[in-house]
Formats: structure tokens, sequence, C-alpha cells
């Protein structure tokens, strides 16, 4: 699939290490934080989490990206 | 006189997308399927999609839901469908040149992640149309009563049960492979029978 050709999704990652998981597991305990934050009932600190969470995926999607679609358009 | 479609949609909005989750799931723990990394953003990318109406059914725990909040809501689905959008689309794109097979199994002749990009499509059409008929569709004169607990807790079990799945597909590793064969953590403690 050549998602990441480095092959380095199974070394333990410094940071990974002190933040104690893996960046996807962030990322899911992120959003059930963002459903926990709706409990509350105020509305900017949702929309601001939404929004951490939803740049997180996309940024982590964009580290993920590592070639060029072998298309021509 | 209570409003009560806009209300009962908004369920039916998170049942549908936790209907695709549990499928997810189910291909992973059933079929014994492992997630690749953009499966688990679409996966996240879902989630926050079921995250809007969510807001909205829960605003109801403070009384009548505004304008404003029911606009919110469905504002961060149409974003997170379209991110997802954009995840799904760049899948779909790296194994539609022939004779790629595709990654994993497909499901009523459609991979998992062409089945991913009609549901984010579908969510960002929805929004529209939930915004559009805003005036028409505004809960009014409903509370949020034991059905709402039940799909906001549903919702919220899929998101646990996808933390510790990730948790075991990764352990203490950065991210997973281009195509996963195992659980991690398990291999990483020792409790898997083939490790070595």
């Amino acid at each position: 699939m050549a998602l990441d050709p480095t092959g380095k999704g199974r070394e333990n990652h410094a940071l990974a290490k002190l933040l104690g998981c893996s960046m996807d597991t962030i990322l899911f305990a992120l959003i059930l934080g963002v459903l926990l934050s709706m409990f509350a009932g105020r509305r900017g600190p949702v929309i601001a989490l939404f929004l951490i969470a939803l740049a997180g995926t996309l940024m982590w999607f964009r580290y993920h990206v590592t070639e060029t679609l072998p298309l021509n358009f | 006189m209570p409003r009560t479609l806009g209300f009962w949609l908004a369920h039916l909005c998170i049942l549908g997308i936790c209907a695709v989750l549990l499928g997810a799931l189910g291909v992973q723990f059933i079929q014994g399927e492992f997630p690749c990394p953009l499966c688990l953003l679409q996966r996240m990318a879902m989630m926050l999609c079921a995250l809007g109406p969510a807001y909205v059914i829960l605003r109801l725990r403070q009384g009548d839901v505004t304008p404003t909040d029911y606009a919110t809501g469905f504002g961060l689905s149409a974003l997170a469908g379209l991110g997802g959008a954009f995840i799904s689309a760049r899948q779909v794109l790296l194994h539609i040149v022939p004779p790629d097979p595709g990654f994993g199994e497909p499901m009523f002749g459609l991979h998992l992640y062409t089945w991913a990009l009609v549901v984010f499509a579908t969510v960002i059409g929805m929004s529209g149309l939930f915004l559009v008929f805003n005036a028409e569709l505004l809960p009014r004169g409903v509370r949020f009563g034991w059905p709402s607990r039940l799909v906001i807790g549903l919702l919220g079990a899929i998101i646990l049960a996808n933390v510790l799945a990730a948790f075991a597909q990764e352990g203490l590793h950065w991210s997973i492979p281009d195509e996963p064969d195992r659980y991690q953590l398990f291999e990483d403690l020792g409790w898997s029978k083939t490790s070595p």
C-alpha cells in the first residue's frame, strides 16, 4: 500500500513511550473527550476540542501520505 | 405542539454511523481482518461525524435547542464528513488502477473504504439538508430521555472500544504498519501465541 515506506511503524517511538500509547489511541481518546465535553453543555470548548480532534486526524492522515498517487488526470 | 422529526433524525444519523462502525469492528474481530492506518483514520472521521447530531441531542439536557446549536452540530458534521471524504478518496485512488486487487475483502461488491466514501458523501448531503430545513427540523418540546441516553451511550461505547482496540493493535508504537497482521501490544507482552 506504500503508506509508510520507512517501515518505522513498529519501532518504539520516544514520544509514544512518553505519552504511554500510540497516536491513533490518543486521537480516539481525544474524540471520546469531545463527546464527554458535550455533557458540560458549553459551546466554545466543544467546538475547540472538536476542531483539535479533526485537525489532529487530518495531520495524522498527512503523516501517512508519503508518495504521489500513480494517476494522470 | 412538540416538533420531533429533527430530534429523531439526529438519533437516526448516530445509529446509522454506529451501524457502520460496528460493522468495521465485526470485520476486525469476527473475520480477523486488521484495519490499516487509513481505515483507523476513516473510523475517527465517522465518529466525528456522529458527534454533530450528538451535540444537538445533548443540548436538550439544558432545554430547547437554539438554531445556533442546531447549525453548530450539523456544521461540525459536515466538516468531519469533508475530512473523512478526503481520506477515503485517497485510499480509493491508491487502489483504483488495475490490476490492484484492493485492500481487504469487498463487502456487498465494494471495499470498505469505498463504502466509507459513500457514508461521508451522505453525511455532507444530509448535514446540508438539515441546515437548509433548520426552521422546520429544529426540535421543540422534546426532552433528553432514555432513547437519547441509549444512543449516546452506544456511540460512547463504540468510541471506547476503538480506543482499546487501537491500543491493543499498536501498543507503545507510534503507528501501525501499512499492512498490519497482529496485535502488537500482546506480542510485546509475550501473550501472543505467534510470538517467537
